[in-house]
């Protein structure tokens, strides 16, 4: 058979797909077969993956924030109600687990984890990155938040700022609404999404603020 | 997105596009691009699994496990054979399942891995005995 054959698009090619957990379970045994076989070594996976889990991605997560950050009522059902306010953005993908979202102010900045494993919200964030299944991570952000941000992650808080860490599990999971930074207010929602980082959703960062070099503050 | 967004803290390295330009190549050679999820041209991927297992695939050619066109042949033959099976077999549609039937079919071949193991690891996954409630 040759590979440039045509293939006719089904009726429903484009509908959404339902995650099916067998299909689900077997891809995991499948790659869980394969590393301990040797047949793949993680990093070549993992590298392959990191290519592409963005499209899955942090993406969601930033139209949800832009959206409250320039729509009132929708900040109040999202902190009401993330899932149901997460779809009206057509986000959805969530199987029966809760999300809540974690609001940052003045004086308190959220940061998920799952210490028990990798819990994540996923159909707002993508994939965990891989330093969020470390128990570096996991371990370290429970017993020393402050250090562990400054260090790792080049996140100084003021001391004046309470550090609260939201520890996920399967029916839970947190994400983190972070602060709009000063002197965006007249930005639209495509332009905000644009500040909007990954790590500032799991609050191991803040968004870029504008005109300052990504990955500052 | 900015690119400090993905760098990995732990290791201080960039994730690597050192492999982009071959799976790009490798993209553009697939088969049923009509079918292919895709927004703004990038491959599209509706949950984690459909990544898990593109990357399965990608990796186990990069590392010399078959050849593409092998792979690619497999993935035609899944496709066409959903394409001819019973309505009511067809209810629904996934470009990456068939991805994964054409994947397994090709690996049960090599001999790279046995059925018999792969369901029983399914069943485990499946049963929460290996991934109780989570991920």
């Amino acid at each position: 058979m040759t590979t440039d054959q045509v293939i006719p698009v089904p009726p429903d090619a484009h509908a959404a797909a339902t995650p099916d957990p067998v299909v689900v379970a077997r891809v995991k045994a499948l790659e869980s077969l394969l590393l301990e076989k040797g047949i793949l070594a993680s990093e070549t996976v993992d590298r392959i993956a990191d290519l592409y889990e963005k499209e899955v991605g942090p993406r969601n997560g930033a139209r949800a924030v832009a959206r409250a950050w320039t729509a009132p009522g929708f900040k109040q059902r999202l902190l009401a109600d993330p899932v149901a306010a997460c779809a009206e953005l057509g986000i959805g993908g969530m199987q029966g687990e809760d999300m809540v979202v974690v609001e940052n102010s003045d004086d308190v900045h959220n940061v998920i984890v799952c210490t028990l494993c990798s819990c994540y919200p996923w159909p707002v964030l993508g994939l965990p990155p891989n330093w969020y299944k470390y128990p570096a991570y996991r371990a370290r952000i429970v017993k020393d938040p402050r250090a562990l941000l400054r260090e790792e992650f080049g996140l100084d808080l003021p001391a004046e700022k309470t550090i609260r860490v939201w520890d996920s599990s399967a029916e839970v999971r947190y994400w983190v609404l972070p602060q709009q930074p000063a002197g965006t207010e007249g930005m639209s929602e495509d332009e905000l999404v644009e500040l909007i980082t990954r790590d500032s959703m799991i609050g191991t960062g803040l968004p870029v603020a504008p005109g300052e070099p990504a990955g500052a503050r | 997105m900015t690119a400090t967004t993905d760098t990995d803290t732990d290791t201080g390295v960039a994730v690597a596009d050192d492999c982009r330009p071959d799976v790009e190549r490798i993209v553009a050679a697939l088969p049923g691009q009509d079918l292919l999820p895709r927004k703004e041209g990038e491959l599209a991927f509706s949950a984690p699994w459909e990544i898990r297992v593109f990357a399965l695939a990608v990796a186990a050619h990069r590392d010399g496990r078959f050849a593409w066109p092998e792979f690619q042949g497999r993935l035609v033959e899944a496709i066409a054979r959903w394409e001819s099976a019973a309505p009511a077999e067809r209810a629904s549609w996934s470009y990456y399942r068939e991805w994964l039937s054409g994947l397994e079919a090709l690996l049960l071949e090599r001999e790279l891995v046995d059925a018999g193991e792969l369901d029983a690891r399914t069943d485990e996954y499946l049963h929460g005995v290996r991934d109780p409630k989570h991920h």
